[in-house]
C-alpha cells in the first residue's frame, strides 16, 4: 500500500556484516505491490555478494507483512534459520523493527524506507497515527493534523498552503486543507473554529 | 496601555501606522542593523526584525531588537515556534521584555526545508495560535503555560500575521478570528499586490467585526526589477502577484522607478479600505527605498507621541 522500500547500498551493508560469522537473510514482499517486485532476484543477488565476502549463509526466506507478523514468521522458521551471528532483514524500518523485538539474535537492516509517492501527503501508514495518546481526530475530520501537516500544526493551515499544496513541496498536498475539505463535506466547518490547546506531550512516548 | 510601545500608541491612538521590516545579518557586524536602524528611523513607527526567515540562520531577532532599541527605535521582535519549544519560548520572551522590547510578533515559521539547514529538525512544539494565547496568559493573567505564576508584569503588544492569499480563501478570516481571539492586538499581512482579493478578504473581516478588535496593517513588498516580479508570482508560495504587474514592470523603461509607484498606488488604494491601520513595508534586500515611499505615500512626519 503506501511504505516502500530500497536496498542500501551493498558497501553499507557488508560493513554492518563484517564481524559476521554466518547470516540468514529475511525479505519481506511488503505490503506495496513495489515491493514485490524482484523480490526472489533481489535476495539472490545480494546472497551471492555476502558469500563472496566468505560469509556464510544459514539460509532465506521472503514473507509478507514481517511488520505485523514477526513473531509468527520467526516461529515458522526457527528450524531453517539455524544459528546465524545475525539475520539480515530486507523490509522497511517497520519490519526491522519488528524482527528485532521478536529475536534475541543482531538484527541488521538491509533497506532504507520510503513513503509512496502517490500518497505523499498523507505520511506513510505507520505515521498516520503517533499513537500520542492525546487524539484530536473527533475536531479534524478523522485526519490527523500532527502526521498530515508537515508542520504538525493542530490551528493551520499556515500561511503557506498554496494551490492546495504544502509550502515544502509541489508534490505534497496541504494537510490542513484536506482537513478543511473533509470538514467541509462533512457539513462541520464550524468545529474547525474552536482552539485547540497545546498537546500533553509526556503521553506521547517516542522513543528517541 | 498593554505595553507603552510606540507601535500601541500610534495605533490605539488612530494614526496609520508605518512598520518596516530589518533582515538581520547572517554575520555579527551590529553596523548592519545600526545602518539600516538610521535609514528608516523617522519613516515608520517600529521596525519588525525577522527571525531566522525562509529559515536561513542569521543574526537573532532579539539582539537585532536590542540594537534598535539602543537607537530609540520602537522593535518588533519576531518569534516563530520551528525553532523553540515552550520552554524556550516562554524564557526568551521574558528576556525580550526584560531587555525593553514590547512588540512581539507570533508566527510558523517557514519550514526548515527551505533554508541553509535544510536537514534541522522542525520543532513545532506549538502553533503560532497557541503562542498568541500563551503570551496573552502571560501578559494578563501572569500565569505560564503550565498554570504557574511569573513574578511581574510582562507589558507586551502581541502581534500575528494574515496571509489572505493562502488557502483555503475563504477559511482565513476564521483563522485570524481564531488569533484575535487567542489575543492577537494587531496583524501584520502578507504582502498585497492582489488588491481585489485584498478588499475581498477585507469585506469578510468587516462582516465578522474584526477591524473593530484588531489593527490590520498590510503588507507591502516594494518590487525592484522583472526578475523579482516574476519569481514572486512564479516560486514564493502564498504570494499573489497578478500577471498586469508583471506586465508593467516588464514595459517600464525604468524598473526601479515602476517598482516604487505601483507600491505607491497600492498604498494608496489600502488607505481606503476600511478597516486598514497601518501599512508594514518589507523591502527584502532594498531598505533604502522606504524612505522615498513613505514620503511619496503621503505619510511623513511620523507621529511623536
Amino acid at each position: 500500500m503506501i511504505v516502500i522500500f530500497k536496498q542500501k547500498p551493498l558497501e553499507e551493508i557488508l560493513g554492518y556484516l563484517a564481524s559476521d560469522k554466518s547470516v540468514f537473510l529475511l525479505r519481506c514482499s511488503g505490503c506495496s505491490k513495489v515491493n514485490q517486485v524482484d523480490a526472489e532476484s533481489d535476495l539472490k543477488v545480494l546472497k551471492e555478494n555476502i558469500k563472496d565476502k566468505g560469509i556464510s549463509i544459514t539460509g532465506s526466506a521472503i514473507k509478507g507483512l514481517l511488520c505485523i507478523k514477526a513473531m509468527s514468521v520467526l516461529e515458522e522458521l526457527t528450524e531453517s534459520i539455524g544459528n546465524p551471528s545475525s539475520i539480515l532483514v530486507m523490509a522497511c524500518g517497520l519490519g526491522v523493527q519488528s524482527i528485532a523485538e521478536a529475536t534475541d539474535k543482531v538484527v541488521h537492516p538491509a533497506c532504507n524506507s520510503f513513503i509512496d509517492k502517490e500518497s505523499l501527503g498523507r505520511g506513510k501508514r505507520e505515521d498516520r497515527c503517533l499513537t500520542c495518546g492525546d487524539c484530536v481526530l473527533e475536531f479534524t475530520g478523522g485526519i490527523c493534523p500532527l502526521t498530515v501537516c508537515s508542520k504538525g500544526l493542530l490551528n493551520g493551515p499556515c500561511g503557506g498552503s498554496s494551490g492546495n499544496k504544502c509550502e515544502i513541496s509541489k508534490e505534497i498536498d496541504c494537510g490542513w486543507i484536506i482537513i478543511y475539505e473533509r470538514m467541509k463535506k462533512l457539513g462541520r466547518l464550524k468545529v474547525l473554529m474552536s482552539f485547540l490547546s497545546p498537546k500533553d506531550f509526556r503521553i506521547y512516548k517516542k522513543r528517541r | 496601555m498593554k505595553s507603552g510601545s510606540n507601535l500601541e500608541k500610534v495605533l490605539e491612538g488612530g494614526y496609520f501606522a508605518v512598520t518596516a521590516e530589518v533582515g538581520p545579518p547572517k554575520g555579527a557586524l551590529s553596523t548592519v542593523i545600526k545602518r539600516k536602524g538610521e535609514l528608516l528611523k523617522f519613516h515608520c513607527d517600529a521596525m519588525n526584525v525577522t527571525d531566522n526567515q525562509t529559515a536561513i540562520v542569521r543574526m537573532s531577532s532579539w539582539s537585532g531588537c536590542i540594537l534598535l532599541k539602543e537607537m530609540g527605535i520602537d522593535p518588533v521582535m519576531q518569534m516563530v515556534v520551528r525553532d523553540r519549544n515552550r520552554i524556550a519560548i516562554q524564557s526568551d520572551i521574558l528576556g525580550a521584555v526584560a531587555l525593553g522590547i514590547r512588540n512581539i510578533l507570533c508566527l510558523s515559521g517557514d519550514h526548515q526545508k527551505f533554508g541553509n539547514h535544510p536537514t534541522a529538525k522542525g520543532v513545532y512544539d506549538i502553533d503560532s495560535i497557541q503562542l498568541i494565547q500563551t503570551l496573552k496568559t502571560m501578559r494578563d493573567d501572569r500565569k505560564f503555560m503550565c498554570g504557574e505564576d511569573l513574578s511581574g508584569e510582562l507589558p507586551i503588544y502581541i502581534g500575528a500575521v494574515e496571509n489572505p492569499f493562502a488557502d483555503p480563501f475563504e477559511y482565513r478570516v476564521h483563522r485570524l478570528a481564531k488569533k484575535v481571539k487567542a489575543g492577537a492586538d494587531f496583524i501584520q499581512t502578507q504582502a498585497v499586490f492582489d488588491v481585489k482579493k485584498f478588499s475581498k478578504w477585507m469585506d469578510m473581516v468587516r462582516d465578522h467585526g474584526l477591524d473593530k478588535q484588531v489593527h490590520i496593517l498590510a503588507g507591502i513588498i516594494p518590487i525592484k526589477s522583472v526578475g523579482m516580479a516574476r519569481y514572486m508570482r512564479d516560486n514564493v508560495s502564498g504570494i499573489s502577484v497578478p500577471d498586469e504587474i508583471v506586465i508593467r514592470m516588464e514595459e517600464a523603461k525604468d524598473a526601479k522607478e515602476e517598482g516604487v509607484k505601483i507600491a505607491i498606488e497600492i498604498i494608496e488604494q489600502l488607505k481606503e479600505i476600511e478597516g486598514i491601520h497601518g501599512i508594514h513595508i518589507m523591502a527584502v534586500a532594498w531598505e533604502d527605498i522606504v524612505p522615498l515611499i513613505v514620503e511619496r505615500a503621503g505619510l511623513l512626519p511620523r507621529p511623536i507621541l
